[in-house]
C-alpha cells in the first residue's frame, strides 16, 4: 500500500481515531490503528470491541493496501511531523510502515491487517436523521449522571429512546437522574437501547469534531450506529432493564421555587467547601420569597447564606449531597431554574423555567 | 479444529452436539477434569460451533469462516478466556467480565466467557460471578474450568452443569501425539502413560523435554529409596525440591511416584498381571517388588497420595517432599 497526504490533513482524523484505542487491552492488534486505501480513499479505523470508529481521510491512494500501525507511535509521529506532504508505504510484509516526509523517513512496525477485527456492518437502511447540535446537547445533559458501579451494569450507560417524534435520552446512578428529549422526525414504531457511558463520552467528544450539521443515527442488532460524512461510529449497547424512569419522576408537587440558576449555583459551589467534611450535606429553607442554605462542618464552622427565589406552595425544609444538586445546576443550561419537591424525604425535580424538555430528579437526603 | 476432533471425550463430546443441535447451550458449565485434558480446547471450538456461519449438519464449527478463524486468533469478542494474573483470579477480573457480558454482541451471536482455574476465584470474585452465573443475558455462557470443583463455593457449583473431561485411553492419546509431533511411537507411548492419559500434559512433557527427567527422578525414588538410610534420603529430598519448586511440577512428579509404586506394589502381588506385560522397565520393578516388599510398597502409595492430597490442600511443597522421602 502507498498513500500520500497532508500532516495537517490527517493529524485531526488520526486524533479523533485514536481516541477509542484502549491503552492497555487483551489483544496487541488492538492498540494499532487500521489504515487502508481502498477506492481511492484513505480510511482509518480503531475499536477496543466496545467502540468501533472509521473515519475517511483527505489524501490520495497511490497503490491499494492495508496495514495496521500501534495507535501512540503513529499519533506521536505524525502530529510532530512538519506540515506538508507526507507519504506512508508498507513494508514487504505488510506488518510495517515507512512514513516519509521531506528528507526523512520513519519506519513503525505494525501488525499486519488480517489480525485486525472485522468491524461488521456500519451502515444500514432505516437510519434517522438528526440534529448534530440536538444530539449532542442530549449527551452532554445526561452522561454525568450515568452510574459507575459495575455491578449494575445497565446503570452504567444512558438510555436511549426514539419513539413519537421524541428523541430521549436518560441516565441515573440511583441517587439522581437527568433526562433530556429533543424533537424527532421520520421516526415510526418505538427503539430503544442503553448506550455505555463511556462511548457518550466518546461521541459527545466526536460530535463537536464534525462539522456538517445534519447525521443519521440508527440502533440495529445491539449497536448504535452514528454516521456523518466521512465518519461512522458504533458502539455496542448494554444488555439489561433499565428502571423505569417515567416513574421516578414525582408528579404531586407541593413546593415551587423559582431561582436565578448562576446565584444557586455559586451559593452551592461555597457550601459545599464546609460541606465536604459532613458528607456533602446542606439544607436547604424555602420561605416566603428566600431559600437559606446551611451547611455544618463541627470541626471547621458552619455557613449559612440567603439567597432570592419566588416560592410557590407550602414552605419546605430538605437537604441535599450538595455535590449532586451542583452536578444538575451546572448541566441545567438556562438561567431561570424551577425546583420543585413533593416533601422532605421525597424526591425533588429540577428543570429549566417554562421548559419540560430537561428534568433531572434527584433523591434527598434524610437528616435527624 | 472444531468440537468433533476433540480427542478421548467422548461423553463431553456428545454432550455438546445434543444441546447445539437441540438449541439448548446452558447459560453455566463448569468443565471438570486435569490440565491438559482438552478443556480449554472444547470451551473455544463450542465457542465457534455457536458463531459459526455455515455450522456442518451436526452444528459443528466450519473452522474457515471469518468468524471461527477470528475466534481461533483470539481477536473475536465473542470468545473470552480470563486467567489469574498471579495465584488468584480477583474480584477486578470478574467485574471486569461482568460490564463486558453486559455488552450485546452482533446480532444472533453468543458471547462465551472462560474461567480458567475457576478453583482460583477468590471468595469476592467467585460471589461476583454468582448474578452473571444465574441469570446472564441470553446471548451469554459462562464457562468455568478445574481440576479441583471441590474447592469451589458451593454457590457456584450449583449454578453450573458440570461436564467430566477423563484421562483418555493411552493408545488413544499415543496416536495423537504421533500425529501432532511426529514422535516416534515408544516416545509417543511413554509420554502418553506418564500424562496418565492427559493429552496436554503428554505434549508439553514431550517437547519440553523435561519427560526424561521426571521419569528418571520418579525411577531413582523408585530404586534408590528401598534401601536409603537417612543421609541419603535427605540428599534425595534436595534433588526432589529442585525440581518440584513449583507445585505443579511437584504434583506432576509425586503423580509419577504413585504410578510407579503403585505397579511395583502389582509386580509384588501378581507379576503375571497383563498390565505389566511387555513393559520395558520390568527389571526395575522386580527389583523393587523385591527391596520393599508388599507391606512397604502399600503404604509408599498410600503416602505419595496423601502428600499430592496435601499439595492440593496447601501444604508447603518442601513439607510434602520430606513427608514422602522419609516414609517411604
Amino acid at each position: 500500500m502507498k498513500l500520500a497526504f497532508k500532516q495537517e490533513q490527517i493529524t485531526p482524523v488520526l486524533q479523533t481515531v485514536q481516541r477509542v484505542v484502549s491503552p492497555r487491552t487483551t489483544l496487541p492488534v488492538l492498540t494499532g490503528v487500521l489504515i487502508s486505501g481502498k477506492d481511492g480513499k484513505i480510511t482509518l479505523s480503531a475499536t477496543d470491541h466496545e467502540i468501533a470508529i472509521e473515519a475517511e481521510a483527505p489524501g490520495q491512494v497511490i497503490e491499494e493496501g492495508a496495514v495496521v500501525l500501534p495507535a501512540r507511535y503513529l499519533g506521536d509521529i505524525v502530529r510532530r511531523i512538519p506540515g506538508g506532504d507526507v507519504t506512508l508505504e508498507t513494508g514487504p510484509q505488510g506488518k510495517s510502515a515507512t512514513v516519509r516526509w521531506g528528507r526523512s523517513h520513519y519506519v513503525i512496525h505494525g501488525f499486519s491487517a488480517e489480525e485486525f477485527p472485522t468491524l461488521g456492518r456500519f451502515g444500514q437502511d432505516n437510519m434517522i436523521s438528526l440534529n448534530r447540535k440536538e444530539l449532542r446537547e442530549l449527551v452532554d445533559r445526561t452522561v454525568f449522571s450515568v452510574s459507575h458501579d459495575e455491578t449494575r451494569p445497565m446503570l452504567t450507560g444512558a438510555l436511549l429512546e426514539m419513539e413519537d417524534g421524541k428523541i430521549r435520552l436518560v441516565a441515573t446512578d440511583g441517587v439522581r437522574m437527568a433526562l433530556k428529549e429533543g424533537p424527532l422526525d421520520g421516526a415510526d414504531g418505538q427503539k430503544k437501547a442503553i448506550i455505555p457511558g463511556r462511548a457518550l463520552t466518546e461521541l459527545s467528544r466526536t460530535l463537536a469534531e464534525l462539522v456538517e450539521e445534519n447525521i443519521l443515527v440508527g440502533l440495529d442488532g445491539g449497536q448504535f450506529i452514528l454516521q456523518a460524512k466521512g465518519i461512522h461510529f458504533r458502539t455496542r449497547t448494554i444488555d439489561g432493564q433499565f428502571p423505569n424512569y417515567r416513574q421516578v419522576i414525582p408528579k404531586d408537587i407541593k413546593t415551587s421555587a423559582i431561582l436565578q440558576t448562576s446565584e444557586y449555583l455559586a451559593a452551592c459551589e461555597r457550601s459545599s467547601v464546609l460541606a465536604q467534611e459532613g458528607g456533602h450535606a446542606i439544607r436547604l429553607d424555602f420561605k416566603g420569597d428566600t431559600l437559606t442554605i446551611t451547611a455544618n462542618a463541627p470541626e471547621v464552622g458552619n455557613v449559612q447564606e440567603e439567597i432570592a427565589a419566588t416560592v410557590g406552595g407550602e414552605n419546605m425544609q430538605i437537604a441535599f449531597n450538595v455535590k449532586y444538586l451542583i452536578e444538575g445546576l451546572k448541566n441545567i443550561g438556562a438561567d431561570e431554574v424551577d425546583f420543585q419537591m413533593t416533601g422532605p424525604i421525597s424526591p425533588a425535580v429540577m428543570k429549566a423555567k417554562g421548559r419540560e424538555d430537561l428534568v433531572y430528579v434527584i433523591l434527598p437526603l434524610r437528616t435527624v | 479444529m472444531s468440537l468433533s476432533s476433540l480427542v478421548g471425550q467422548p461423553l463431553a463430546k456428545r454432550l455438546f452436539f445434543k444441546t447445539i443441535q437441540r438449541g439448548a447451550v446452558s447459560h453455566g458449565y463448569l468443565f471438570v477434569g486435569p490440565r491438559g485434558s482438552g478443556k480449554l480446547y472444547a470451551a473455544r471450538n463450542l465457542a465457534k460451533a455457536l458463531n459459526c456461519e455455515s455450522p456442518s449438519a451436526e452444528g459443528d464449527a466450519c473452522d474457515r469462516c471469518p468468524s471461527c478463524r477470528a475466534i481461533e486468533r483470539g481477536s473475536d469478542p465473542a470468545f473470552r478466556v480470563v486467567t489469574g494474573e498471579g495465584p488468584r483470579i480477583k474480584i477486578e477480573q470478574t467485574r471486569a467480565l461482568v460490564a463486558d457480558l453486559a455488552l450485546r454482541p452482533d446480532g444472533d451471536r453468543r458471547k462465551v466467557y472462560v474461567i480458567r482455574e475457576a478453583d482460583r476465584l477468590t471468595p469476592n470474585a467467585a460471589n461476583n460471578l454468582l448474578k452473571a452465573l444465574e441469570e446472564p443475558p441470553s446471548y451469554g455462557v459462562l464457562i468455568l474450568t478445574t481440576d479441583n470443583p471441590a474447592t469451589l463455593p458451593g454457590t457456584v457449583l450449583s449454578r453450573c452443569q458440570t461436564v467430566p473431561f477423563k484421562p483418555a485411553p493411552l493408545p488413544e492419546v499415543a496416536e495423537i501425539i504421533v500425529r501432532l509431533t511426529g514422535a516416534p511411537a515408544e516416545q509417543a507411548a511413554q509420554a502418553a502413560s506418564m500424562s496418565g492419559g492427559v493429552i496436554g500434559q503428554a505434549l508439553e512433557l514431550l517437547t519440553s523435554g523435561r519427560l526424561n527427567e521426571r521419569l528418571e527422578l520418579a525411577r531413582s525414588s523408585l530404586v534408590g529409596l528401598g534401601r536409603a538410610d537417612v543421609l541419603e534420603r535427605v540428599d534425595f529430598v534436595e534433588r526432589m525440591a529442585q525440581y518440584g519448586e513449583d507445585r505443579e511440577r511437584l504434583a506432576e512428579l509425586l503423580g509419577d511416584m504413585a504410578s510407579l509404586y503403585r505397579d511395583a506394589l502389582l509386580m509384588a502381588v501378581h507379576p503375571e498381571h497383563r498390565a505389566l506385560s511387555g513393559r520395558p522397565d520390568r527389571d526395575l520393578l522386580a527389583g523393587a517388588a523385591a527391596d520393599y516388599g508388599v507391606a512397604r510398597l502399600t503404604r509408599a502409595v498410600e503416602r505419595v497420595g496423601r502428600a499430592m492430597d496435601g499439595l492440593r490442600r496447601n501444604v508447603q511443597p518442601r513439607l510434602a517432599i520430606e513427608y514422602v522421602v522419609l516414609n517411604v
